[in-house]
């Protein structure tokens, strides 16, 4: 297996399928911290101007990048689009969709797949593109009652109307508390509370 | 001891008189009426005196362990409670020392109240007729002058602007008890005992949008020109040249007491660091509400003060459990249901988290004591927790020993692994940061194990230590920790990164040792 090391200086493709990244020290450091998120400067700080293009590299890799990582890349992603609401043909947004349609995210039912689907989730509503409505209801239908409630919060966070007719719908059938309240919320916020 | 009292004292009855028989309870005329080494006290034989509460108001009891009465009357100098007769107590008279460098008191008459220990705000509360740090305080020379429990030791008198007397105050465990403050922007004192270890003051305020905390700290009889803590400074427009992030961060870590206001709560702890330690006496602090803007708030802050008295060093550990049903990473929890009675008994739980956490303590010479287990499950809004409501989740922790910490489903953000204060309100419960919360997601992609190590990391900051280094450490090598010799290794148990170890100076050991969490 090729290995491709991701550095401040040279990071300028995606590497091809198959291939492992190698991510330098300082991208480690920054995308493993505890008890806080990597903010704008310090992603600068360890990929230099490149920051957007690794991130990308980061999340979009299926088969290196500890999922530890990968996770806090994907949400670091929403750093790069500016300002917000995001373009839909923003390098971020493309990214961040991708992630969330890949079938392999999107079919896990367990383990880190599924964080990674929720993180996409998660990002999408900060990006706050409108469009987003299509690929986010249908996770309203997802197993995971997490899943579920990251939907309901992200259209919430949306902020599109569309998103009303299924939240409502999906909050007749919801058994999961959780998921109530957070449906709930997201409705009250679009201007329909249950 | 006061020179005219102490001749007066009455030696009640001589001791170690053998062969009169009387036990403990006959009636006796002198202690050769009494057996062994008891000793006569108001004609009833009665044990040899540990504490002079032992043989009722108006004796001291001596070296020997013997009750001496007092003979002490209204007006005569006293040092300590001993010294007065009964019904009398010896009281602080005025707020000006006296040429020996002491406040002046003297044998009184007692007030109607209430009885050394219990909780006071203002003298005339107490029985005895002194108040300090919110308790009834007995004035002493001598520990077998104070009750079973406390120790003689020096204080910060407050309304005599900090001088020190001697009174009687819990050996052990913690002291709490409330500061008044009277605006929104004032000046406190708070008094440090010479037997204190640790100090830690919560600012709150009831209105969460504006944040609260100190905005200088200056020593006992320290420089008036060199506070120990300033806050940093808050760029106040896009314009302003004389503050930006990064002067602002470079302030914040120039200083050996760290702190920050926050949003509803914050805390200062002392020490930060062993080489700036606790100093007895009254440090001069203040507190303030801001606006969002770091203008001055409008919201009165509320300060309560909790002291650490010994060196306990047990740190007991409460687990809540939201409802983690059906996680997505069951597969570390044997693919069952995760509660508070499956860690009790699961080997996961006790032998890879648990047991990982009394390793890495250890390392930092604290045990692992008590563990409660409870469960959460009726709060479903709090189950996969969005950070902004953190405060709702912790200000469900009870515990008031120890710490309280909180298994979620999830945390976002999404990447954040643990949330807590620090430090934390160590001693009080029930507050927006009363405890560390540690998501569950993390076991998808990390072994108990090192789930464990983040843990520790998160309660140590809670406990009073920082990251060692800063991510930033690189660029700004003044942004770590104030203790002098943690390096900047990623060993350490306070290394930023969850890929870190489990180190510890010396220095951090010591810090660690003084939090007021451990029993």
């Amino acid at each position: 297996m090729r290995r491709v090391a991701l550095a401040v200086a040279f990071s300028l493709a995606l590497p091809a399928r198959g291939e492992e990244i190698q991510l330098p020290q300082p991208a480690i450091d920054a995308l493993t911290q505890i008890d806080e998120l990597p903010s704008t400067a310090q992603l600068d700080g360890a990929f230099g101007d490149q920051a957007l293009m690794n991130l990308q590299m980061i999340a979009l890799d299926e088969s290196s990048i500890d999922p530890g990582v990968q996770l806090r890349a994907v949400r670091a992603l929403t750093h790069y689009c500016n300002p917000l609401p995001c373009s839909a043909s923003d390098p971020v947004h493309t990214t961040l969709t991708t992630v969330a349609t890949n079938p392999r995210y999107q079919d896990a039912r367990s383990g880190s797949d599924l964080l990674m689907l929720r993180a996409a989730i998660e990002s999408l509503g900060i990006l706050r593109v409108p469009g987003d409505v299509t690929i986010l209801v249908p996770q309203l239908q997802h197993a995971s009652r997490d899943i579920r409630a990251a939907t309901a919060h992200a259209l919430r966070d949306l902020g599109n109307t569309q998103a009303i007719a299924a939240l409502r719908a999906r909050y007749q059938q919801e058994q999961v508390p959780q998921v109530r309240i957070a449906i709930s919320d997201a409705l009250r916020v679009l201007g329909q509370p249950i | 001891m006061s020179s005219r009292a102490l001749p007066a004292l009455v030696l009640v009855l001589l001791s170690g008189c053998p062969g009169g028989g009387g036990s403990v309870g006959d009636s006796c005329s002198n202690a050769s009426d009494c057996d062994g080494p008891l000793q006569c006290v108001e004609h009833v034989c009665a044990p040899r005196c540990q504490r002079a509460p032992e043989c009722g108001d108006g004796y001291a009891c001596d070296a020997d362990g013997l009750c001496r009465a007092a003979t002490g009357e209204v007006g005569d100098a006293c040092e300590s409670e001993v010294e007065c007769g009964s019904g009398l107590s010896c009281q602080i008279d005025g707020t000006t020392a006296t040429g020996s460098g002491k406040l002046p008191t003297s044998c009184s008459a007692q007030y109607p109240g209430r009885p050394a220990g219990s909780e006071c705000s203002v003298d005339t509360q107490c029985r005895n007729g002194t108040c300090a740090l919110g308790h009834c305080v007995d004035l002493c020379t001598d520990t077998r002058d104070c009750g079973s429990g406390d120790a003689c030791m020096s204080i910060p008198r407050i309304e005599a602007n900090g001088v020190m007397f001697r009174g009687c105050l819990p050996a052990r465990g913690t002291i709490e008890w409330t500061i008044p403050v009277i605006g929104p922007r004032s000046d406190i004192l708070f008094p440090i005992p010479d037997a204190a270890r640790s100090a830690l003051l919560v600012f709150r305020v009831d209105d969460v949008a504006q944040k609260v905390g100190a905005l200088r700290v200056d020593e006992p009889n320290g420089d008036p020109l060199a506070p120990i803590y300033k806050k940093p400074c808050h760029r106040s427009s896009p314009t302003d040249t004389t503050c930006d992030d990064v002067v602002a961060i470079e302030q914040y870590f120039a200083q050996s007491v760290r702190h920050l206001p926050e949003a509803g709560q914050s805390e200062l702890l002392l020490p930060s660091t062993p080489s700036t330690p606790l100093i007895p006496g009254a440090y001069k602090v203040k507190v303030s509400s801001f606006r969002a803007n770091d203008s001055a708030g409008s919201a009165i802050p509320r300060v309560t003060a909790v002291l650490k008295m010994d060196s306990a060093v047990t740190l007991d550990l409460h687990f809540y459990f939201l409802d983690l049903d059906d996680h997505p990473c069951d597969a570390a929890f044997g693919s069952r249901r995760l509660d508070a009675a499956a860690a009790k008994d699961a080997t996961f739980f006790q032998s890879d988290f648990v047991g990982e956490l009394r390793t890495v303590f250890s390392g930092g010479g604290l045990a692992i004591g008590a563990t409660t287990y409870q469960d959460l499950t009726d709060h479903p809004d709090l189950d996969g927790l969005t950070i902004d409501d953190a405060g709702a989740l912790l200000s469900l922790g009870a515990h008031e020993t120890g710490i309280n910490v909180f298994f979620v489903r999830t945390l976002s953000p999404v990447g954040l692994q643990a949330f807590g204060p620090n430090p934390g309100p160590a001693g009080v419960a029930g507050t927006r940061q009363s405890g560390v919360i540690i998501s569950v997601d993390t076991l998808c992609y990390r072994s108990w194990s090192q789930l464990a190590r983040l843990t520790a990391h998160e309660l140590s900051r809670y406990m009073g230590l920082y990251h060692n280094v800063e991510l930033e450490v690189a660029q700004h090598p003044s942004w770590r920790d104030p203790i002098d010799d943690s390096d900047a290794s990623s060993r350490n148990l306070m290394f930023f990164s969850e890929l870190g170890g489990i180190e510890l100076s010396p220095g951090q050991r010591e810090i660690l040792s003084k939090s007021a969490v451990l029993r």
